[in-house]
Formats: structure tokens, sequence, C-alpha cells
């Protein structure tokens, strides 16, 4: 998801990485840049909530940056940067407990107080060029972000970034110090138990 | 013969084709008779493909901002963290005993009987807020001195720390070795063991390390305290301390000290989170 605008992308993640590690701010945020998105919408898809989704992306940063210095490049800085946030969103119930709650609005729920109003996602999202499939989109993300509260911490982390950040087995096992093994079949019951639930909540 | 039910259960993967020869040949037939699997595959295609559609989340324009703050915030504390609390913490030299991934930290506690003697202590929280904006202003000069501190007091540690204890603390650090000798704890004084799965080890240890000294800060400047390593603490802040501990990871309370003697130590053992039973 890098964004077209950003022309002077040239340095690889390794080396942003390194300059990042000798204290240069501006590498980190290039980096920052360069997955805020990513973070920002697996999140999203995690803990399905605006404001909370932000709090875990900014809290994944927050805990790269701290933590680069001792950043070894066994993992790519993407797959070490899954691993944080993963890990952070399934500790985040306790997390939460301690630093605040907040219940806060849904992309995909009205925003505000009206009721008819759009949701919030369609106000601010980029919008898909077909409309019938916008609102396919916008109906279902907001069933399947209620439906994967239901789903354990492991198989929702094996759907979520392969059914829809498109990571490849073999990224996802190192994202989760899983074998390959586990996490296709944690996708495939994780599907499973998806569908059922979607089937249910309908 | 295959059941509607078993092919539920195998789509997903003979949709991947990850299934063999077989099981994908005992599918095909029964999905060529069967109308109802063949809807649920294809409204698993659809699922899959609605997820694969969903539109990636956008990004407010203040967010690196947010992020930035947060660093910031926490550099200021982290700079008075390294002036005021590295002296006390130990990070035991039983690494080459333990697996490289192990750190430790031990707090020796003495324990009090009650709450009336906690009252009985002077007011600290005052002196602590002057005495941590005045450390502030000379943290970042000090960090430097505070480390060679530290490095001394490390080597300290033997005598802060009873040789039976430490015994103990290295055998519950090395899980292998542990097994394979089996070390007998219930002959030594076993230190209050906290076992922590933390996703990023390092970071917890600077994390729980600021947790403990906001728990202890009350009862950091004992006058009568030779041992830097010695903090008197309750039983109820104990225990709070321990509650605490479950925000930094999945969390276990290996065992409890049997002593019965006036101090406690306190040893938490803090891995990588792979290593979890839990997860």
């Amino acid at each position: 998801m890098s964004n077209p605008s950003e022309g002077e992308d040239l340095l690889s993640d390794e080396a942003l990485v390194r300059r990042a590690q000798r204290g240069d701010k501006t590498a980190f945020d290039d980096l920052i840049r360069r997955y805020e998105q990513r973070v920002i919408t697996v999140a999203y898809r995690w803990v399905g909530q605006h404001e909370d989704a932000l709090d875990l992306a900014q809290e994944t940063f927050f805990r790269a940056y701290r933590a680069i210095s001792g950043f070894r490049a066994e993992a790519t800085f993407r797959t070490w940067l899954y691993q944080i946030l993963i890990n952070l969103a399934r500790n985040r119930r306790r997390w939460y407990a301690r630093h605040h709650i907040s219940r806060t609005v849904s992309w995909d729920q009205p925003a505000g107080e009206d009721p008819d109003a759009p949701p919030l996602g369609e106000q601010v999202a980029d919008p898909a060029p077909d409309p019938r499939a916008r609102a396919e989109a916008a109906g279902f993300g907001e069933r399947v972000r209620r439906t994967l509260e239901e789903i354990p911490a492991e198989m929702k982390s094996v759907v979520i970034l392969r059914d829809m950040e498109e990571r490849t087995y073999e990224e996802i096992a190192r994202i989760l110090k899983q074998p390959v093994g586990t996490v296709k079949s944690r996708l495939h019951r994780g599907r499973a138990l998806l569908k059922e639930a979607l089937e249910t909540e309908k | 013969m295959t059941t509607c039910r078993e092919c539920r259960d195998q789509l997903s993967a003979y949709r991947e084709g990850e299934l063999d020869d077989p099981l994908r040949k005992a599918l095909d037939a029964h999905l060529a008779g069967c109308a109802e699997c063949r809807a649920q595959l294809a409204e698993l295609e659809q699922m899959i493909r609605q997820m694969k559609g969903l539109p990636p989340i956008p990004v407010p324009a203040d967010f690196r901002s947010r992020v930035w703050q947060r660093i910031e915030k926490e550099s200021g504390f982290q700079r008075l963290r390294r002036a005021i609390l590295e002296p006390w913490y130990l990070k035991l030299p039983v690494e080459a005993l333990a697996t490289a991934a192990v750190v430790l930290l031990v707090v020796q506690v003495v324990r009090v009987t009650g709450p009336e003697k906690m009252a009985t202590a002077p007011p600290l929280q005052e002196a602590y807020e002057q005495e941590v904006s005045k450390m502030e202003e000379k943290a970042a000069a000090k960090e430097a001195q505070n480390l060679q501190e530290f490095r001394k007091r490390e080597a300290t540690l033997k005598e802060a720390v009873p040789a039976d204890v430490m015994d103990t603390a290295a055998g519950l650090a090395a899980p292998a070795a542990r097994r394979s000798q089996g070390v007998d704890v219930s002959s030594m004084r076993a230190p209050l063991v906290f076992r922590l799965y933390a996703p990023d080890p390092d970071a917890a240890r600077d994390a729980v390390k600021v947790f403990i000294v906001e728990k202890l800060k009350g009862n950091f400047e004992k006058t009568e305290n030779s041992n830097p390593f010695l903090f008197q603490i309750s039983a109820d802040r104990l225990n709070e301390l321990r509650d605490g501990l479950f925000e930094f990871g999945s969390f276990e309370q290996v065992f409890e000290s049997g002593t019965g003697e006036d101090s406690v130590y306190i040893l938490i053992e803090i891995l990588p989170e792979r290593d979890s039973q839990l997860w």
C-alpha cells in the first residue's frame, strides 16, 4: 500500500532501519509513512473500532521505535511490525483495561448521533469505483467486523493476514512463528468459523 | 463415501488445492452430486472475495505526529527511568546458564507485617516528586555515570542476594537445565517467581522496570537501608505488583516462596512470547 505520490521512496526498508537505528528520526518517519496504512488497517480489522485501532497502531509504531536498536535483520521490518501489532492486539484487552476504556464508532456504522448519516468510513474513505460494490463492501465490512470478534485469536490473525491482507503463508508463518502447516489449518478452520458466524449473524 | 459435514470441513483446503489426491477426488465426486455443498463452496468463494475487497482504512492526517508525540512523551520518561532506576536493578549475570533470550530482574523486598507498619513510614511522595524533577534535569548527564554505577552494583549482587537464592534463580532461568538436572528447589530458599511471556522481551524488561519503580516509589528512600536492593513493601503492594504484571504479556506465577523469613526475593523472568504455552 505504498503511496504512489511518494516518488522519493528510493531507500529500502533495510537502509531506513539502519539509519533509524543510528538515531535518524527522518528515517523512522519514512518507515511509519510506508506502513501506517497497513498497520492501521490490520488494527482496525482486529479491534473493529476506529479510535482503538488508531491507538493500537500508534502503540505498534511506538514499540517498534523503542525496540528498533535491538532489531536484527532476522525478519523483515514489515514482518516484525506485524508481529508487534498482532501481539499487542492479542493482549489488548488487558492493555485497555489498564489504560483506558473507549467505546467508539465503527467505520461502517453511522457517524455521530444521526442514525441516517452515512458511515464514517464512507465519509472519509476513497470512494470505490463502483457504488454497488462499495455498498456491498460496506455491508459486508460491518458484518465481518462484528463476527470476527467471535473468532479465536489464533485463527482470526491468520484470516486477517491471509484473506484481507493477502500475505503469503510463508510470511504469516514467520509473523506468527508457527509452521506453515499450522497456518494453513488455522486459515481453513478460521474461514469455516467465520462463514458459520456470518450466516448466524444475518 | 463423503458426508456433507466432512465435505464442508474440507472446502477451504479444497479451494486452495491443498488436499491430497484421494481426498480431493472424494470431494470432487461429492460436489458433483450435491448442490447444497456446491452452494457452500460458492458462498465460501464469495466470502473470500469480499474479504479481499475490503477497502483499506484511511490514515488520519495527524497520525504520524501522534506517533511522534507518543515517542517524545516516553523519551523524557525513559531518561528519568535510567537516572533513577538503573542502580537498583539487576540484570543477573546468569545468561550464560540460561537460554540467551532470558532476562532476569531480582528485587529483594522486605516483607512488613501489615498496613500499620506502612503507615508509620514517613510520607515520601512529595520528596519523591521533588527528587524526580531534579533528576530529570540532570538525567542525560548522569546516564553514563549511572551505567558505571550499575555495573559496579551488578558485581556486588552476589553479596546482596544469598547464594542459595541465586542458585535457585539460575536453575529456574534455565528450563532445559532444570529438566535435566532436576534442581531441587524444596531445599532452597526459593524466590517468588513470575514468568512473563512478552512479544518483545527487551521492551518488556524496560516496561517492567518502569512499572516496578512506580509501584515501589513510595518505599525507595529508606535512610536505614544501606542495601540498595532492599525495599519495604506491604503484602498489598506485592499483590498490586503481581496484578500489574498482567499488562506486559502472558503471565504465570511459577511458584511461591515458602520462606517464613522477613524478606522475599522476587524474580521476574521475561521470555519471548513464542515460548508461551498459551499461544
